[in-house]
């Protein structure tokens, strides 16, 4: 039980004895991971810490958390904002030995209060939002990923033309490892996919994976730290615009895109992001129904794991079979449309 | 008479929704009664309807994969299991979680057959068998569809 005199104990144990834990709070929603702000005095000052666990049973994405922890250490020296990285504990007693990594607090919040204002001001704030945003993955998809050490530990693709090859070939493997039914339909839908992978991409970028609205700490309209980095990986820069999360339809798409093109000094391909566009809703079939296991386990089971291991998968199983055999942009507008559903920021706003 | 089972989950959900629901601000609790409320609508289209869905697919799929193993051949063992098993059942009378064990072991012999006719592709007999696969595919989602949509279309959590 994580409560504030455990929080008291496992921060004096490693910060040393002046720490004394004033309040903490369980942020809103984390399912797969559970994300606690952590308030402090320490010598008369006062500190802010973000602690993140796994949830019982284990995340609703695959993926380590340490994983998520090497990308943002590896993060905090260069230009891309990130919150300062303390320290990962693989097996402490205060979770039980769920894993744990704690981040210094930013000033800022996920929320941008007045963002779907009525009028002609804040339809351009949203375009200048739109492209703080382009700027932020431009810094990112730039990084020398040798130099910076993403090379030692994250998947690489031989080449910018394997990019969609391994994540295909990745994600399958992660298919057959954790899907708890044999969703036959969705293998015939990767098998459709497949004939359709790029087979170009402006380079090799370290890719956020899920970005955009309600991902990241934003503070007067600026990108202070790019949060949540569980599905970060190496390929297409198109790929994280397929995953950008309301920010191309926040203001002008095509302005946007053109912004971050020249802030990156290459080109985003329309027909790649069309196909990473539908690729995405397979990709959320195994991200999501790996969250189902510790429910049908009997590790976890609560109600957004039953929701969103089988309704949502079940839900994209569907939104599959609309889409499969068709002509991808045809596709990617079928997604596009589906997008516009009320669990949208934008959408959701009213 | 007794209320059916749909009668009475709409009941727990009328229940919540005019008595729990306006009481909570608590976001978590709000985000539970969220889940449960999309749980029910979930139950009240599935609890009448599963059973006959899943006869109707399950005698679908004996069709289909006597046929697939006679122009594939056999040998998988969860297509020789179905079609040990699946017959039997559907002649009696089998209970819902009968037929979705016997279920979950079709579309297990589809899944293979559909990679050993990816793998084939092109050859004689092959592309006919995955044509066959791919529209009851399609015809399962649509019997299954209601369960699911709109009805997880929505806030996630």
């Amino acid at each position: 039980m994580i409560d504030q005199q455990s929080l008291q104990a496992y921060f004096n144990a490693h910060m040393g004895g002046d720490v004394t834990v004033t309040k903490f709070k369980r942020t809103f929603p984390g399912i797969s991971r559970e994300t606690f702000l952590v308030w402090t005095e320490e010598g008369g000052a006062e500190g802010g810490y973000v602690f993140r666990t796994d949830a019982l049973g284990g995340p609703i994405c695959p993926v380590p958390l340490e994983y998520e922890y090497r990308i943002i250490a590896g993060l905090f020296p260069t230009a891309v904002p990130v919150a300062e990285p303390l320290w990962f504990d693989a097996t402490p007693a205060i979770t039980d030995g769920r894993p744990v990594m704690v981040r210094r607090m930013v000033d800022g919040s996920n929320d941008i209060p007045g963002l779907y204002d009525e009028g002609a001001d804040a339809a351009a704030r949203r375009q200048r939002i739109a492209f703080e945003h382009a700027e932020r993955l431009a810094a990112l998809h730039t990084l020398d990923l040798a130099a910076t050490g993403f090379t030692d530990f994250v998947e690489m693709p031989a080449s910018a033309a394997g990019c969609a090859r391994d994540d295909f070939d990745r994600w399958m493997r992660i298919f057959e490892d954790v899907r708890t039914d044999p969703f036959p339909l969705v293998t015939e839908a990767a098998f459709w996919l497949e004939e359709h992978l790029p087979t170009s991409a402006p380079r090799v970028s370290l890719c956020k994976g899920n970005n955009g609205m309600g991902e990241e700490i934003w503070k007067d309209d600026r990108i202070v730290a790019l949060s949540d980095w569980e599905l970060a990986f190496a390929g297409d820069p198109a790929q994280d615009w397929a995953l950008s999360q309301g920010m191309l339809t926040l203001g002008d798409a095509e302005q946007t895109l053109r912004h971050y093109e020249q802030a990156a000094g290459f080109a985003i391909d329309r027909a790649s992001l069309d196909f990473y566009r539908v690729w995405e809703v397979w990709k959320a079939v195994p991200t999501l129904n790996n969250g189902l296991r510790p429910f049908l386990s009997g590790e976890n089971p609560r109600v957004p794991r039953l929701n969103l291991g089988f309704g949502r998968v079940k839900l994209f199983e569907q939104l599959l079979g609309m889409m499969i055999g068709k002509p991808i942009d045809e596709a990617a507008r079928i997604v596009a449309e589906w997008r516009k559903s009320p669990y949208r920021p934008e959408n959701a706003a009213a | 008479m007794m209320p059916t089972a749909t009668q009475m989950l709409a009941a727990v959900q009328l229940a919540l929704r005019e008595h729990v629901t306006p009481q909570i601000e608590d976001q978590w609790a709000q985000s539970a009664l969220r889940s449960v409320d999309v749980i029910l609508n979930h139950l009240q289209a599935r609890v009448p309807a599963e059973g006959p869905m899943l006869h109707q697919d399950t005698s679908e799929l004996v069709t289909l994969l006597t046929g697939a193993r006679e122009a594939l051949g056999g040998g998988d063992p969860a297509l020789e299991a179905f079609l040990a098993e699946a017959p039997a059942l559907l002649a009696g009378y089998a209970s819902v979680e009968d037929l979705q064990a016997i279920n979950h072991t079709g579309r297990e012999a589809v899944d293979v057959l559909l990679r050993a006719c990816h793998a084939q592709r092109g050859q004689a007999g092959v592309d006919a068998v995955h044509a066959g696969l791919r529209a009851y595919l399609l015809r399962h989602a649509e019997r299954e569809s209601g369960f699911f949509f709109p009805t997880y279309v929505g806030r996630p959590v």
